[in-house]
């Protein structure tokens, strides 16, 4: 098979090494433009995201694992000791390797749903581009189809499994949808920030922010279109949020057991309070109170390692899904590379049977033209096609290129140019 | 026509109803919406044909389907698909659906076994047309009511699963907190309007029709003591007087022992008509 990849990822290569390895748009374009220029490349795509860099090659010949090096160093910014652990996949493996990043049983947080569409972006570059042949393109396809299925078929992605999108997954299971609900967030600071940006993504649309530094609480409420409030909370602004996000760097709790106390007897329904903050913002006997949840950095912890373990059993469903694409990958492919000596034949017969019938044309009366014409291609059809599946067979089951490459030189008319492509073509699968 | 209508389409809308709750519950990934959606519209399709067989029934036979056993358990088959149907639009829900639909099959089983034709009923033995209102109007409380209790079972299932941090199967599946106490206070509150209509119905009957007073009082007690129950609930409900986990437990209380006085009602017919 005439595929090659070459990657580092989060188990070969630190964060530093891979952000200086990760690419910019348009880096990528010109890396892609300059390795296609290669006379042993016939397709290349790159596939570059925070946590990954992969160049996947189409070669004429396979590149010797320190060439693939050396081509890494080349184009990204790191080192030769660095690429050193780089890893090399070939053929089938190279395949393999691809579907299950596609799958996201690749990636540092099994499952992720993110990298399916990185691939199709690297996809659409590198088409964008041109830079791609017939192997990648089919290869890509259908990683892109593998991830979507998989993702479908098991349940490989389900669950949160970071504490801010669990965070999320704990509002949408006591609010459902979270637009019109409205947040106050405690907190100004980085942690603060993710959940907003998570919750913004649910859908949450009005906020409150409040922080000890009030310009600091003015900038995030900026951000996010909300308004800022007193810190600490004013049982008022308690009363009226639906949920209340906790990440100040405060030591004492921020929210006491009276305050909320105050602030349930001001409001009907139910209230969450998601305290993101170590050591914690929050009286843990708020817990108590009445149609409220209280949830903790650390109770998150026991949700995502939860779901962590229903990906792990899933996995397992989904490596065999993986084997087998990744086996209907190598039958399409063994079947493409006689595509060439089969277009050549069905090329050459209809040239042969048109010939023929424009020149026994006067032996027929007018009106059986059409019968005639019937007659011809029905034959040929039946010619070609006993002609295709012997070849099809030979090359899958055998492995043997030696009939398409007499079918190649039987039916090659007097055109040497297509008749040396072909035959080159299938030196050149056969030396691999 | 009478067995068109008494005994073929009831069998087809059996055989629907029983292909629906095989393909719902028939195992799949949890993110195959687009089949769920089928199935939900499927539902729909088999409510609406429920509820034409039920009203084109009613037409047919000049009276409300509550003449014999087998036609309550028709109604009470109906109405709580309807409420399904109903259910479905709020939440798609697969856990919310397989039980009623379990139970619908159920009565649409018993119905047919016990026969839906009121020829086989002594006129003396058939309800009034007046009477016949009060009875599918409770009918259709009772089965809001019922499902009010299993919102409130919904509520206090998920509520445990989020407190104690379980996260089980039940935690991913069920409606949210929110969608599941909506849903049971819409239908406690339409059940509270019905049975107060029901009551207030039955007191009608016994100041305007002292020739119905014996049958009236019989049950009168009970109902008034239910409806005072289920009055207590709906107020406390609507004021938040208590936490929405004491509500929704009280709704499941309401629920249980709406089940007792039918199982009550029901073992006290076959002892008086087959004794």
């Amino acid at each position: 098979m005439r595929l090659e990849a070459i990657g580092l990822n989060h188990t070969t290569s630190s964060i530093d090494v891979r952000d200086r390895a990760a690419m910019t748009p348009d880096k990528l374009k010109a890396t892609l433009h300059e390795l296609v220029q290669s006379d042993n490349l016939e397709g290349v795509l790159i596939l570059s995201t925070c946590n990954r860099t992969e160049f996947y090659f189409s070669p004429y010949q396979h590149t010797s694992a320190a060439g693939l090096r050396e081509m890494l160093v080349e184009h990204t910014g790191i080192t030769p000791e660095e690429a050193e652990p780089a890893y090399i996949l070939r053929d089938a493996k190279a395949v393999q390797h691809l579907f299950r990043v596609s799958a996201g049983l690749d990636s540092q947080l099994l499952g992720e749903v993110q990298i399916l569409a990185q691939v199709k972006d690297a996809y659409h570059a590198a088409l964008d581009e041109h830079t791609t042949n017939v192997v990648l393109n089919k290869a890509f396809l259908r990683a892109i189809e593998t991830g979507k299925s998989i993702r479908q078929e098991t349940e490989i992605s389900r669950g949160a499994v970071s504490v801010a999108s669990a965070s999320v997954k704990m509002a949408e299971r006591i609010f459902g949808e979270l637009a019109g609900r409205r947040v106050l967030l405690v907190g100004a600071g980085q942690t603060a920030r993710l959940a907003a940006k998570y919750l913004t993504t649910a859908g949450i649309d009005r906020w409150a922010v409040c922080n000890r530094t009030r310009e600091n609480a003015q900038v995030v409420a900026d951000l996010l279109g909300g308004r800022v409030v007193d810190f600490p909370p004013a049982v008022e602004d308690l009363a009226w949020a639906d949920l209340i996000v906790t990440a100040t760097s405060a030591s004492e709790p921020v929210i006491t057991h009276a305050q909320m106390k105050l602030a349930k007897k001001k409001r009907k329904g139910l209230q969450l309070l998601l305290d993101l903050a170590v050591p914690r913002d929050s009286d843990p006997e708020i817990r108590d109170l009445r149609d409220m949840y209280l949830y903790t950095v650390d109770d998150f912890q026991d949700l995502v390692k939860a779901n962590l373990k229903a990906r792990e059993a899933e996995a397992e469903r989904a490596e065999e899904l993986i084997k087998e694409r990744v086996a209907e990958f190598t039958e399409w492919y063994q079947e493409n590379r006689v595509a060439p000596t089969i277009q050549q034949l069905q090329e050459t017969l209809e040239e042969l049977r048109m010939l023929e019938v424009k020149r026994n044309a006067k032996k027929f009366h007018k009106t059986d033209h059409e019968q005639v014409e019937l007659f011809s291609k029905s034959l040929m059809r039946k010619v070609v096609s006993l002609m295709i599946s012997n070849l099809k067979r030979a090359s899958l089951e055998e492995d043997d290129l030696g009939m398409a490459k007499a079918v190649a030189r039987a039916v090659s008319l007097n055109r040497n140019g297509d008749l040396n492509d072909v035959l080159k073509r299938l030196d050149d699968e056969l030396s691999h | 026509m009478q067995v068109f209508l008494t005994t073929v389409l009831p069998l087809i809308m059996l055989v629907g109803f029983s292909l629906l709750l095989g393909l719902w519950n028939a195992p799949c990934h949890p993110e195959g919406r687009k089949r769920d959606h089928h199935l939900i519209r499927a539902g729909n399709i088999l409510a609406i044909i429920f509820g034409i067989w039920w009203a084109g029934y009613a037409v047919f036979q000049g009276a409300l389907l509550v003449a014999t056993p087998g036609q309550l358990l028709v109604t009470f088959a109906c109405f709580m698909w309807l409420g399904v149907a109903y259910t479905q639009t709020r939440v798609s829900q697969r856990k919310l659906t397989i039980i009623p639909l379990a139970v619908v099959a159920l009565l649409l089983i018993s119905a047919l076994a016990l026969g839906l034709e009121t020829t086989s009923v002594k006129p003396e033995n058939l309800v009034n047309a007046r009477a016949s209102v009060h009875i599918a109007m409770s009918l259709a409380a009772v089965t809001l009511l019922l499902g009010s209790g299993m919102f409130g079972a919904g509520e206090i299932i998920l509520h445990k699963q989020i407190k104690s941090r379980t996260f089980g199967q039940w935690f991913h599946d069920m409606p949210s907190m929110s969608d599941l106490n909506r849903l049971r206070r819409v239908s406690l509150t339409a059940g509270w309007v019905l049975v107060t209509i029901s009551v207030v119905s039955a007191l009608g009957t016994l100041w305007f029709l002292p020739e119905s007073r014996e049958a009236t009082i019989s049950h009168l007690h009970p109902m008034l003591v239910l409806w005072g129950i289920i009055t207590s609930l709906w107020l406390a409900d609507r004021f938040h007087w208590l936490a929405q986990q004491k509500l929704a437990a009280a709704s499941v209380g309401v629920s249980a022992l709406m089940i007792l006085l039918l199982i009550v009602s029901v073992i006290g017919f076959f002892t008086r008509h087959y004794a």
